[in-house]
């Protein structure tokens, strides 16, 4: 099987008129952004050293374009997919609103502009990062995993893990144990997350032809994996505070959090029939945004304060 | 007729409308760029930018 861009089919789907600002902002995936610059802005404030503020403003722009770009190769080579998928199937190339040609023109603009920018005016530690995972995430996740193997997303999350270790080295312009660990925990967190969700979206996977763990082994093998790569994630989450590089509030609210986690994701494990086992992988998926979300924001309170102190 | 021709008149307005807006926002967002560049060109460069002789 093969992506949209590549076979330039998209006038099947749709008409295609004029399209307009929005619809290119849609195309970087804006809510995928805000979670990309914001894990970077936690690195850059967890890294030891100081960044002038203009050149940190820079970085996120940087990070939040090449975020951008991602997106809209993403949409570019899977519009196919995301035509047959209820989730996707109101995206700009699919309604017919932008073509793929437009797609890959812009997001190839803005995946070039934003490597350059980063590397010329923060690092090139920085910016070899940042084409990593666009790279990374367009040909490995995009055009090879996600339709070949069950695996798709275990190995594809190091794309989404990546910020956090770019806004590190635009400050330290190197890469450390601590970066490492921040991206570790996204990347453990990636499965359950997804997996959570296919769980409850199994059908429309199938019906695009996407290899998604439920569909190719099973809801019981799924919940299992679920079930083990929160075992792993919760305690690594909780890894900062032993390393020294997150405080006490975070390792309280990490540790809590965990619980919740496991708690959800073992409801996952065990409710395995009907309308309440779907339910419960909605509650993990919707939980495990949250849980992210508040990990890297207590991170990043923690060390803004301490920088304001200091 | 009338109807088709009014029609078409409206997609047409619409169309230049958004090729219009789309300039602006890339012509902004250059200008942005050009801007930053120059900003950071200036913290790299440092304090002494400006202390030179001439």
């Amino acid at each position: 099987m093969q992506g949209l861009g590549a076979q330039g089919e998209v006038s099947r789907i749709g008409k295609v008129s004029e399209p307009s600002v929005g619809e290119f902002v849609e195309l970087m995936k804006p809510r995928v952004m805000s979670l990309v610059v914001f894990t970077a802005l936690t690195g850059m404030l967890a890294a030891p050293g100081s960044i002038h503020p203009v050149i940190g403003v820079i970085a996120l722009l940087a990070i939040a374009m090449g975020a951008g770009a991602s997106g809209a190769l993403n949409m570019w080579y899977d519009a196919d997919i995301d035509a047959r998928m209820a989730r996707t199937a109101a995206r700009p190339i699919p309604r017919g609103r932008v073509t793929a040609d437009e797609a890959l023109t812009f997001g190839s603009i803005l995946a070039v502009l934003s490597i350059l920018t980063l590397g010329v005016l923060v690092n090139w530690t920085a910016g070899a990062l940042l084409a990593l995972t666009i790279g990374f995430y367009l040909f490995v996740y995009t055009m090879w995993l996600k339709r070949k193997t069950p695996q798709n997303i275990v190995i594809g999350g190091a794309a989404g893990a990546f910020p956090p270790m770019i806004g590190w080295a635009a400050v330290t312009g190197s890469v450390s144990i601590e970066s490492v660990l921040m991206f570790l925990i996204i990347f453990m967190w990636t499965p359950p997350h997804f997996w959570a969700l296919a769980l409850y979206r199994c059908r429309d996977y199938e019906r695009a032809g996407v290899p998604m763990l439920p569909v190719v082994a099973g809801a019981e093998e799924t919940r299992r994996q679920i079930w083990l790569y929160s075992l792993i994630l919760v305690p690594l989450a909780i890894t900062p505070v032993l390393i020294g590089m997150a405080g006490i509030v975070y390792g309280v609210v990490s540790a809590v959090l965990g619980a919740v986690f496991l708690y959800l994701a073992w409801k996952v494990r065990r409710i395995t029939e009907g309308r309440e086992a779907d339910q419960a992988a909605r509650q993990l998926f919707v939980f495990s945004i949250l849980y992210l979300f508040l990990l890297f924001a207590v991170l990043l309170v923690e060390h803004a304060a301490a920088r304001w102190i200091a | 007729m009338a109807l088709v021709m009014s029609l078409n008149s409206d997609e047409e307005r619409e169309r230049l409308k958004r090729q219009r807006m789309r300039s602006l926002v890339i012509a902004l967002a250059l200008g942005v760029m050009a801007v930053l560049f120059y900003l950071a060109t200036i913290v790299h460069l440092g304090g002494d930018v400006g202390n030179r002789p001439l």
